[in-house]
């Protein structure tokens, strides 16, 4: 009987979404009926029975850090939030019924006693402070303490006890005596979680080893604690007591009193002893207790859901969730329903008394852990659904104008946490490293990586490459099944994958056997695979795949492959040369030779991704920090700039192509309303049109990054013809380009909106991060970034001077005969040009006459 | 299209794409045929043939002896050495129970089989006779002979009825047509051969091999006829006055023997089977594909014999083939699946009909009744929960008992899945203690998994892998001592291959220069 709240998909133009769910506190209404999650600047709502999206609660203005229950009413609930407020909400109405202004970030929150809260603000990175907020007055309290930061509160039964953690070290305190007065519970082992049974009899605590502690009458001890303190009338370790507060937050805090000096009293009351028990082999990730108490709940990277039943001591199971759980509420209106969060951006409601999955809500899925920077990321011919790759060797579909999860694709199985404790390292995790679509989108070809079976401390990754065919018609699912694999296709790494597009070919290649190959599919019946009749379905659809041919290059490592878009032509770029081959067969046509480096006798840089033009033999490069345009008919660089290229895309309905520069995240600018330590990032994606230097349009980004962190790559995809993105971003980019999306690094993905009406260059839009933070939409670059300045600047002397020359100029050249002799042989301009011009800058100007 | 979380998905057994050589159903076939008993005769086999009833006895002329060898159990029946000099072409008449056989010194002899007994000698060929055949209907015998003639004999009188004059030179070979029994062919050095009619003694058609013939068979249908000799083997469509339909030279030296066989091959493909022997020491099955009109044919599976091939054989229900060498070795491989006796196959064994028995609580189906009767269309159906049908692996990994699993693995001896459950393990870093406290009694199986396929480039590189793990877990303990001997043989294998990939190496360096050398002429 609630009200609809509409959802706000749509920002205008810009179509925003994706993003991580998980990070933060969610919470099973009482009822049992919904789930909420924080998902940056707002609260989610999804059925807990059906996984549907409900509603969003918007009015934060930073990250909402917890959702807590009101337990007066349930229909309301608090939240808190980075931007230092706290919130009362109806879900009835989507309203929130009352603001607080704490004067700082809150990271935490626990409700205390009636008209109370408990609140954890950080103060920077390590320290933050825990104090009692007055909600009846908006004032915050007297009691406080210095914690680590960002310490998450655990609450028993309303205005009972209440939990911490810091590293080594459980802090629980009642209402009476508030957190100066708290119990300390040392461990050897670093905690990870807390809870507090609704009792407030009993306390359990995760360790990062993996046992789980449980301290049993913690009531009593706690208040014997408080006692001990007040009797003493100082903290018991006076080296924990805080020291008083610095900085702006100085103002706000009570003058402690002095701390009295110690008196010889009678020493504290023993903490009490924990019980141990032990199933998790890795840290535990989450504990919670049942409503009534009889139960507890943890979760660990095994993706396993453990319940411990105290009465009888035993334990049962739910394997196999999929992803680690790092998050788990008790719904305290049925005691067997949980919400499980897990950190692959998925949530689950699952029954404890039948074990089974009831509900799952999945995201966007993270990008996997690794060094690895640029998973593969790409939009579905046809539908237009973006297929990431995520951890544990799966690919996900995702609708990007729902921001709505479609299907999962598992291209090998894999199952979490299945190492047994003692036997040597954990194999390194599979991962999925190349991804390419047919035209049509009814193949699809991955490469994954996967540990093999050689003993040693660092097992070889070997790659798979693996063709996957469509079963027809099964909507809008994926549907993919597998057509044929093909184990270590080149003795080694694949360093690229390219399908063809218009025929059944595609072709990878290596870096280490410099070599790449031509896989076609057979014309011939597929072989009977098995008794199962979409198994033979499928591999009609996919029929057996195999390698038609080999090509090499002169020895040379092969760092990427391109098709051209009327599938005459392969691209391969060896070493540093670009060079031409029959698409059918590994015939060389033509060599495209690099762009002259800046220094003499430097190396001229590898391109690290190519990409070849529609409607234009063109061929854009990306290079170790440059990027070039080069002719294929006339086999010459016509232009290069010397640009921190990360990434390039080209449109494959029109001429053109978009690069996404950026630099190391330069040291932190002032008032950017982030913590300490992190740093805007600068990124620029410029839109080309085909061989003209001057960008069609730019945008400018900024995202809050830890300083000095490498440039973490975003992606930019053109959006497919034909698909549901293309119609909603109709006209949103550059007039004859088709739309763009930006993926970023933390996979949020925006639209990229079109420039203003005469705005050449000056465009920006925003994308939100993790921090948030950006800059206003529409605010005009005024100053672009270096490197452009770098290269734009000779253009706009090019036009007042000569062509010719400007034209193929590298850039950086210093002195003026550079101009002319630094450019590569085969991009000079001819003779007649060349003399004039030569004599022009031999002659000292004004002494001719 | 959300999975099904909390459930556990089965292992995907690898799928490897088929062979490009060998694995055609045709090859499975023929490499079905098993088990090799080998017996060194004195001398030459210069002519096998099986015994037409069952147990398909095989009669192997040899030297100056006939051997007998018991078609069921492969071994040495009757030996019948009544002969003064060297044996030729010993058959069978169609019952099994006589042999004819000729002689290095012109007589043709008839045997009883059982008694081993001398029942006539027919003494009228000046040469050696190198063929004598019976005739389908039992009472004559055709026998050919370094004179050049022909003889038609009668066997209840001990005499000849006539003489065919027509060849030039030695007769070597001769077959009776399947479907018209009054028609024989023979063949000779002199390149001809000739069909004839028993009746009238007389040549009907000739053709011209082009080479000494050596052998010659019919095909079932009696239309057709194949002709050996020099390295080709010609067949000929006697309906179509002898036109030559096709010339197959797949040979490097003389074929010596021809076999046509209508029950060989797999079921997929029904078609009479040519097998050819040469000098070569090839084995060859061909398969007549298309229509009459569109004959072709193709070499199905090459088999490569130790020595020149002088004689072969195939049971009437081709589970037996047997092969003679020129160097005395006589090899009969026994196949998996012989067909059903095409003698018996129209005889249908008469069926009991049984009575259903009463339905009282006495029996066990009174319990069991109406489980397998259909819901009504007004009954509401409850649909069992299915239950996924684990493999024996797969309920082992489920359970993360990693060492079971690769034995349950290793247990089924299909190299795919024991391939998949190493990944597997390897992917879970579980293989070291899927691998780890073993005796030798548990690492046989292992082992002798990679002495099997270590040789098969699909599974090299992995088993390679396991290989190295396994001697690092094992390299010094007291369990290595018991997989010794399995280690020797696996070594074995290694260097087999190793010689075979070196072989290829030099051949590959061999070929190098002269597809350069080709190239460059281009």
């Amino acid at each position: 009987n609630g009200p609809f709240l509409a959802m706000t998909q749509q920002d205008g133009m810009q179509l925003r979404g994706g993003g991580q769910f998980s990070a933060r506190p969610h919470l099973l209404t009482l009822d049992g009926q919904t789930v909420l999650v924080c998902h940056g600047n707002f609260v989610r709502a999804h059925s807990a029975v059906t996984g549907e999206p409900l509603y969003r609660l918007t009015g934060h203005t930073a990250e909402v850090t917890a959702v807590l229950a009101d337990p007066d009413n349930a229909k309301r609930v608090y939240t808190s939030s980075l931007d230092g407020t706290l919130r009362h909400w109806d879900l009835r109405s989507g309203l929130a019924l009352r603001t607080w202004r704490v004067p700082e970030p809150v990271e935490s929150f626990a409700l205390g006693p009636p008209g109370h809260a408990w609140l954890s603000c950080p103060v920077n990175d390590a320290s933050g402070r825990l104090f009692r907020y007055d909600l009846t007055t908006g004032t915050p309290g007297p009691l406080r303490r210095k914690i680590a930061s960002g310490s998450p509160l655990s609450m028993g039964s309303r205005g009972g006890l209440v939990a911490t953690f810091e590293r080594h070290t459980v802090l629980v305190w009642g209402p009476k005596h508030g957190p100066r007065g708290a119990l300390s519970l040392f461990h050897t082992k670093p905690f990870t979680c807390v809870a507090l049974s609704p009792d407030d009899d009993t306390l359990a605590a995760g360790d990062r080893s993996g046992r789980i502690l449980v301290w049993r009458g913690i009531r009593a001890a706690a208040e014997s604690a408080a006692e001990a303190v007040a009797a003493t009338g100082a903290v018991t370790d006076a080296g924990r007591a805080p020291p008083p507060p610095t900085g702006a937050v100085e103002e706000a805090v009570e003058p402690v009193p002095a701390p009295a000096p110690p008196r010889r009293a009678a020493p504290p009351p023993p903490a009490p002893e924990p019980a141990t028990v032990h199933w998790h082999a890795q840290a535990v990730g989450a504990l919670a207790f049942s409503a009534d108490g009889t139960y507890l709940f943890s979760g660990g990277r095994e993706a396993v859901l453990v319940v411990w039943d105290f009465a009888s001591a035993r334990r049962t199971y739910l394997p196999r969730l999929g992803g680690a759980l790092v998050g788990i509420c008790a719904c305290p209106a049925d005691a067997a329903r949980l919400a499980l969060r897990q950190a692959d951006n998925t949530l689950r409601v699952v029954n404890v008394a039948t074990m089974k999955v009831e509900a799952s809500v999945m995201g966007l899925r993270p990008v996997p852990a690794g060094k690895r920077a640029r998973p593969p990321a790409l939009l579905q011919p046809g539908t237009g659904h973006l297929v990431v790759a995520g951890s544990h060797s799966q690919v996900q579909f995702y609708d990007l104008v729902r921001d709505a999860h479609v299907d999962r694709l598992q291209l090998s199985p894999h199952n979490l946490g299945g190492a047994e404790a003692g036997t040597g390292p954990e194999p390194p995790p599979p991962r999925v490293t190349h991804l390419a679509f047919s035209a049509d989108g009814s193949t699809l070809a991955s490469v994954e990586a996967r540990p093999d079976a050689a003993a040693g401390s660092a097992p070889r990754l070997v790659p798979t490459l693996k063709f996957w065919g469509r079963a027809a018609a099964r909507g809008a699912g994926a549907g993919y099944v597998l057509g044929t694999r093909a184990d270590d296709p080149h003795r080694g790494d694949v360093s690229a994958l390219a399908f063809h597009p218009a025929r059944d070919a595609a072709a990878s290649a290596s870096l280490g056997a410099a070599e790449f190959k031509l896989w076609v599919r057979d014309g011939s019946a597929p072989r009977s695979a098995g008794p199962e009749a979409s198994r033979a379905a499928a591999a009609a659809v996919a029929g057996p795949w195999r390698c038609a041919a080999v090509g090499s290059y002169a020895l040379q490592p092969i760092s990427a492959l391109a098709y051209s878009p009327d599938g005459s032509l392969l691209v391969a770029a060896a070493g540093a040369t670009l060079t031409l081959w029959h698409a059918g067969q590994a015939r060389l046509l033509g060599l495209v030779p690099p762009p002259l480096p800046r220094q003499v006798n430097a190396r001229p840089p590898p391109a690290r991704q190519v990409a070849v033009l529609s409607h234009a033999a063109l061929a854009v490069s990306a290079l170790d920090g440059g990027l070039a345009v080069s002719c294929l008919l006339s086999r010459r660089v016509l232009w290069a700039a010397g640009l921190p290229v990360l990434g390039l895309a080209a449109d494959p309905g029109s001429s053109h192509w978009a690069a996404v520069l950026g630099e190391p995240a330069a040291a932190a600018r002032g008032g950017g309303g982030g913590a300490a330590g992190t740093a805007a990032q600068e990124l620029t994606v410029l839109l080309f049109r085909g061989a003209e230097r001057l960008p069609a349009a730019a945008w400018q980004l900024r995202r809050l990054v830890a300083a000095g962190a490498a440039p973490a790559a975003p992606q930019i995809l053109f959006v497919p013809p034909g698909c549901e993105l293309a119609g909603v971003a109709s006209g949103a980019t550059h007039p004859g380009s088709s739309p763009l999306v930006l993926l970023g690094p933390d996979r949020h993905y925006s639209l990229l909106r079109r420039a203003g009406a005469g705005a050449g260059v000056a465009v920006a839009a925003t994308m939100t991060g993790p921090v948030a933070a950006a800059d206003v939409d529409g605010d005009p670059v005024q100053s672009p970034a270096q490197g452009l300045s770098a290269m734009f600047a000779p253009e706009a002397a090019g036009q007042a001077g000569d062509k010719s020359l400007a034209q193929g100029t590298p850039l950086g050249s210093a002195a003026p005969w550079a101009t002319l002799l630094d450019a590569p042989s085969h991009v000079l301009p001819s003779l007649d040009a060349l003399c004039p011009a030569f004599l022009k800058l031999l002659l000292p100007e004004g002494e001719v006459v | 299209m959300d999975y099904e979380a909390g459930t556990y998905q089965k292992l995907p057994i690898k799928q490897y794409p088929a062979r490009e050589l060998g694995e055609t159903a045709e090859g499975r076939y023929w490499r079905r045929f098993l088990s090799p008993a080998t017996a060194k005769q004195a001398g030459a086999v210069n002519y096998l043939e099986f015994c037409p009833v069952r147990p398909y006895n095989l009669a192997v002329t040899s030297s100056t002896r006939v051997l007998v060898y018991d078609g069921a159990t492969r071994s040495l029946h009757r030996t019948i050495n009544r002969f003064k000099d060297k044996a030729y072409s010993a058959s069978w008449r169609a019952d099994g129970k006589l042999l004819v056989a000729g002689g290095q010194d012109g007589i043709v002899q008839l045997f009883d089989v059982g008694s081993r007994s001398l029942l006539r000698q027919f003494k009228a060929h000046k040469r050696p006779v190198h063929v004598a055949r019976f005739d389908p209907g039992r009472m004559h015998v055709l026998s050919g002979g370094d004179d050049a003639t022909v003889r038609w004999w009668d066997v209840s009188e001990g005499k000849q009825v006539s003489r065919w004059e027509g060849h030039s030179d030695y007769v070597r070979a001769a077959a009776v047509n399947p479907a018209a029994h009054g028609t024989w062919a023979t063949g000779g050095y002199d390149h001809v051969c000739k069909v004839w009619d028993a009746r009238s003694a007389q040549s009907v058609l000739s053709v011209d091999h082009g080479a000494p013939i050596e052998a010659v068979a019919f095909f079932p249908s009696g239309s057709v006829l194949v002709t050996a000799g020099g390295t080709q083997v010609r067949v000929w469509d006697l309906f179509g006055g002898g036109r030559e339909l096709a010339c197959l030279s797949n040979h490097q030296k003389t074929v010596t023997c021809v076999t046509v066989s209508p029950n060989a091959g797999p079921d997929s493909s029904a078609a009479p089977r040519l097998l050819t022997g040469a000098l070569d020491g090839h084995l060859k099955a061909s398969v007549r594909e298309g229509v009459y009109e569109l004959e072709r044919f193709q070499v199905t599976h090459i088999q490569k014999y130790p020595g020149p091939i002088l004689s072969l054989g195939l049971s009437g229900d081709a589970g037996l083939l047997a092969v003679g060498l020129a160097d005395g070795t006589l090899t009969v491989r026994k196949h998996a699946k012989p067909r059903a006796d095409p003698a018996k196959a129209g005889i249908l064994v008469g069926r009991r009909s049984r009575r259903a028995p009463a339905l009282t609580a006495a029996t066990y189906r009174y319990f069991i009744r109406g489980q397998s009767s259909k819901a009504a269309a007004k009954d509401s159906v409850i649909a069992a929960e299915r239950k996924a049908a684990l493999a024996t692996h797969d309920k082992f990994l489920r359970k993360f008992r990693y060492r079971d699993a690769l034995d349950a693995a290793l247990s089924t001896r299909r190299a795919e899945v024991v391939a998949s459950v190493v990944e597997e393990l390897a992917a879970r870093g579980g293989l070291s203690s899927a691998l780890s406290s073993r005796d030798a009694a548990g690492l046989g199986p292992l082992l002798d998994h990679m002495r099997r396929n270590i040789n098969d480039p699909r599974h090299a590189p992995q088993l390679a892998a396991l290989a190295h793990r396994l001697l690092d877990v094992y390299g010094g303990s007291e369990a290595l001592t018991g997989m010794l001997p399995a280690l020797t043989l696996l070594l074995e294998r290694v260097e087999l291959e190793l010689r075979a990939q070196d072989g290829l190496t030099r051949v590959q360096g061999m070929l190098g220069p002269l597809l350069a050398a080709s190239v460059g002429a281009c």
